[in-house]
């Protein structure tokens, strides 16, 4: 009988995505109801779908549902295109905080019956992801273990979003090995040792499509850490035997476009992008959302509705406007999209400005990279600039000036509750700046992106030909990031939860006086767990024993005392692991680090030194070796206090030498 | 005011939309068979209403899908076959005491002329109305069917032997009009210009190939002047035919036609009866369609983000440039084509 059921494609459409990036806006409505070029940002994904033949969609939503619902419920009146043939449900949970919580929930409310198609609300593709899914089908049949496909659009390199990452595919069967958001270019040895053939993507963007087995779901159930979909990645990357589940990976042909709309400036990228045709069919004449054509087309890109007033204006270049607009004479406008019922004063000047609809802007304004919301009014003379962001119905008193500055109407915003409620600088009655710096919890937004890294601001709108000539905001802000990891520097997580582990054994260690056998498995089995290499042991066990609580601020602030107390109850320990001389030197490498960081240390570092010589834990070749590489400017007052005992060190191997001598005599 | 659309017609525009129904005859032949349905459904009770419901369904067709005209000629095509029954059964009516054939006679309707200034009112509700209409629907359905057929009929009339045709793109019509040439004629050359971005003369091409005895010879555009002075026909098929008998037909037919006006190559359109539309050329902006930019230009080519792209459907070829359109009916020259329009529709239809 199975085989008479015809299996149906279903899709997963996680909305309310990026809310941060989408300041003030997204405080005011769903990021997926955002108008991109007058038609819903959830319409595309929707689309999207339909055209990739899936039949059922679970639109996936936490904080506005009901909007999204209405907005899907009148789409479905007014015979939206992709009504036919797909039924939408709106799903969702107002616990739900994060990418994963929405995979969790669809688990075990059972709704999903095979495999699917994941897609973010802000994806705009006009790809047919029918190919891939059969791909996806074909890989689950022949490796019970595949997760999931994840797939990518080769990019140009001279264009940045921020949604590039680093990938590693096994050439033969298209597996992913490796997978990073680019940043930097780390890329761990086993993945070469272990496949005979790997190519390496670093100019892929990420476009939030994806195809899960049933198996996706289950994992997310078992793996309650797994937070977003990079979590998931990572997680099944590091865990690959252990979960047995694989990941693949697709790439799109270069004719089909895909991007992700998260940020202020992929946002005026695709705008820029559907109105010159790249996203076609996705164009603004072809009637996306309503079944009536609602532009006609003239040359230069621009796209007229026949209800808008338009007369003596300039349109330059890739204009949209929307029906029931007026646009007074005298006007010039090039890049932009007007919203439905938009008026716009005499002697305006609007350059890559985007309004939604019922805006208002007076005479005279010089309006440019911004974005107006709904039913905001613009009053005479203002000048608004470089990524200014109007929320809804706000107010701009006349003559203002603003660059760079998020406006919302009032002061009395919802804000999360851990914030204290912050006042709002006011320029009019019904303007307030927003801040825009990280002050709220960035993973309150369901942020897939929002990586450490993620630079302090908002990204905002710029020139989007700059990036050529590398001083735009893309560029920018990778310099910026660059210098934000040259400075901190952090080790790599592992390897720090492996130190602090170590610190944590050997700190209860020596105040319970435990065996050292004990702390010896008890740090080797961190070391399997962290997969540390020996080096790394030795050189953190050593820190580790410095690291400790009683070194690091010693009663009486003798140190001497506190290190000769700590060495005799974990001599032991450290004797297990420094044997060698490499070992000796990685003891001697770690002394060197906390030289730097502890200054009781410092004062005493020859005491010390000498300390770990007469107890026989490094040798004075060791020392010597040591002291022989350590960098002349760099550590030259380390230098300068080991003189001494080096000194004396050669000339007591000198003596022992004569004294050998001697004896042979 | 605004009419609701028929489930049926905004599956259509879907369909047509996403690439599902493609062609302007399987678009013509989906919307007769939506017309047919409306005449069958006992939505309507005079002929008043039947054509309100078509005009409706017509208008919003229009607004999805402006360039797509076959379906308004559909329409136009009914809503002049209503008007025509109602008036028949009408004067059967009228005279049944006369002898009904009388109504019909040439003299009855050359003097009707004063007599028809009358408006009829077709709000009063005519007995036998949908039969007769769905039997004249029937006539149209076959006269559709049989149009392809009609027009290769004609082929051996207008190829002879061991002459060389150049066409470009892909036309339905033109690809069974050459195969029943090539089955006819000997050593025939045939030179398809592959009618780029979309390169659909590859496969026509490739479909023609497959006969036997004859060259097939695939040309880019930028030749197809080169070719010509060799070439002793043109045959092309079109999108649609406006009123002045100018064409709008695959982008790259303009360059054919005036290549072949500088050569004197006749240009032969074939173009069944539905295609012709009672349009004419007023706002050439939006008479063209334009399609994906990525077609011409790779999207992460540099010089594509500052470029305008643009990838247009259709070329407009002016009356003068076409010899002669080969429909289901016979041959007509260009000047013709605005008799065949008022054969084909009601003045009053013109305007839907």
């Amino acid at each position: 009988m199975a085989q008479f059921e015809k299996e149906i494609v279903q899709a997963v459409l996680i909305a309310d995505n990026n809310a941060w990036n989408f300041k003030p806006l997204s405080d005011e409505g769903s990021t997926a109801l955002l108008p991109l070029v007058n038609v819903r940002m959830i319409d595309y994904a929707l689309m999207a779908l339909n055209r990739s033949g899936v039949e059922e969609v679970f639109v996936y939503t936490s904080l506005y549902r009901s909007s999204i619902r209405e907005h899907i419920r009148a789409g479905i009146a007014t015979d939206a295109a992709w009504s036919f043939k797909m039924t939408v449900h709106v799903i969702g949970d107002e616990g739900c905080r994060c990418f994963g919580d929405a995979m969790r929930d669809l688990d075990n409310k059972a709704l999903i019956r095979g495999n699917f198609i994941l897609l973010g609300a802000d994806t705009v593709t006009n790809a047919d992801l029918r190919p891939v899914l059969e791909q996806h089908k074909r890989q689950a049949k022949f490796d019970k273990g595949t997760a999931a496909t994840l797939v990518f659009k080769e990019c140009a390199n001279n264009v940045r979003t921020g949604n590039e990452l680093l990938i590693a595919v096994d050439r033969r069967n298209d597996r992913l090995h490796y997978h990073q958001r680019q940043r930097s270019h780390h890329i761990p040895l086993d993945v070469f040792q272990d496949n005979s053939c790997v190519a390496l993507y670093h100019n892929l963007l990420d476009p939030q499509i994806a195809i899960g087995s049933l198996s996706m779901l289950s994992l997310f159930n078992d793996n309650f850490d797994f937070q977003t979909r990079d979590d998931f990645v990572r997680g099944l990357l590091i865990n690959e035997e252990l979960l047995d589940s694989r990941i693949y990976v697709a790439l799109l042909p270069a004719a089909q476009y895909a991007h992700k709309v998260n940020n202020w400036p992929a946002y005026q990228l695709v705008s820029r992008d559907i109105i010159n045709r790249w996203a076609y069919p996705f164009v603004p004449d072809i009637g996306l959302y309503k079944l009536q054509q609602q532009y006609v087309f003239h040359k230069d890109n621009i796209y007229k509705s026949p209800e808008a007033h338009v007369s003596k204006v300039a349109l330059l270049q890739n204009v949209v406007i929307q029906a029931g607009s007026h646009v007074d004479s005298g006007s010039v406008i090039s890049d932009s999209v007007i919203g439905a019922n938009c008026r716009i004063g005499k002697k305006c000047r609007l350059t890559n400005a985007f309004l939604m609809a019922d805006v208002t802007v007076m005479d005279n304004c010089t309006l440019e990279h911004c974005v107006v919301g709904n039913g905001a009014i613009i009053n005479e003379d203002c000048d608004v600039s470089a990524g200014c962001v109007l929320g809804a119905k706000s107010v701009l008193p006349a003559k203002t000036t603003l660059a760079k500055t998020l406006i919302t109407r009032s002061p009395n915003r919802r804000r999360s509750e851990d914030e204290v409620a912050v006042e709002l600088e006011s320029i009019g009655p019904y303007a307030y700046i927003v801040s825009d710096l990280m002050t709220g919890d960035p993973e309150d937004s369901e942020g897939e992106d929002l990586l450490p890294q993620q630079p302090l601001s908002i990204p905002k709108m710029g020139d989007l030909l700059a990036p050529l000539d590398d001083n735009s905001y893309c560029s920018d802000f990778s310099e910026d990031d660059e210098d934000a990891s040259r400075a901190v520097t952090p080790l790599p997580d592992d390897t720090n939860i492996f130190l602090g582990e170590v610190i944590d054994s050997l700190t209860r260690g020596f105040r319970e006086k435990s065996n050292p056998d004990f702390l010896v498995l008890e740090i080797n089995s961190s070391r399997y767990a962290y997969n540390m290499s020996l080096k790394e042991v030795n050189f953190n066990v050593v820190k580790a024993v410095f690291g400790m609580q009683s070194i690091v601020e010693p009663a009486n602030n003798n140190v001497l005392v506190a290190i000769n107390a700590a060495f005799k109850q974990l001599g032991p320990v450290v004797s297990n692991y420094i044997k060698s001389e490499d070992a000796m030197m990685d003891c001697l490498k770690a002394l060197e680090d906390v030289y730097e960081e502890n200054h009781l240390v410092r004062e005493k570092i020859s005491q010390i030194v000498h300390y770990l010589y007469d107890k026989d834990f490094v040798s004075e070749s060791a020392i010597q070796a040591w002291f022989e590489q350590l960098d002349e400017e760099e550590h030259a007052h380390l230098r300068k206090s080991l003189a001494k005992l080096v000194a004396w060190l050669d000339q007591s191997s000198e003596e022992d030498d004569d004294d050998d001598e001697e004896d042979d005599d | 005011m605004k009419e609701q659309p028929l489930k049926e017609i905004t599956q259509l525009i879907h369909a047509i939309k996403v690439g599902l129904v493609e062609g302007s005859y399987n678009i013509t032949n989906k919307t007769l068979d939506i017309f047919k349905y409306i005449i069958m459904s006992k939505s309507w009770q005079n002929a008043d209403a039947l054509m309100q419901i078509v005009r409706d369904q017509c208008k919003i067709l229009q607004a999805a899908l402006p360039q797509e005209t076959v379906t308004s000629n559909i329409a136009r095509r009914i809503l002049k076959l209503t008007r025509e029954e109602f008036d028949l059964l009408h004067a059967k009516v009228q005279h049944f005491a006369d002898d009904s054939q009388a109504s019909l006679s040439l003299h009855k309707l050359v003097t009707q002329t004063s007599e028809s200034n009358v408006s009829v009112d077709y709000s009063v509700p005519q007995q036998g109305l949908r039969e007769a209409l769905l039997d004249h629907l029937q006539e149209v359905e076959t006269e559709l069917e049989t149009s392809s057929e009609n027009i290769c009929v004609q082929a051996e009339e207008h190829i002879h032997s061991s002459e060389i045709i150049l066409t470009l793109s892909h036309s339905r019509s033109v690809e069974n009009f050459l195969k029943r040439a090539i089955k006819k004629r000997q050593f025939l050359t045939i030179i398809v210009a592959e009618c780029a971005p979309a390169c659909r003369g590859h496969n026509l091409a490739a479909s023609l190939a497959s006969e036997k005895n004859v060259e097939i010879v695939v040309i880019p555009d930028a030749a197809i002047f080169a070719m010509m002075s060799r070439v002793n026909k043109v045959i092309i098929g079109t999108h649609s035919v406006l009123a002045n008998g100018g064409l709008r037909a695959a982008c790259g037919a303009y360059t054919v036609a005036l290549a072949a006006k500088h050569y004197s190559v006749p240009v032969i359109v074939l173009a069944p009866m539905y295609k012709l539309s009672p349009l004419h050329l007023c706002e050439q902006d939006a008479f063209n369609m334009v399609g994906c930019a990525e077609d011409v230009i790779p999207y992460d080519s540099i010089p594509a983000r500052e470029a305008k792209i643009y990838n247009p459907m259709f070329d407009y070829v002016p009356p003068e440039l076409v010899t002669l359109f080969i429909s289901n009916t016979g041959g007509h020259a260009p000047s013709y084509v605005y008799r065949l329009l008022t054969e084909l529709y009601h003045p009053e239809d013109l305007e839907i």
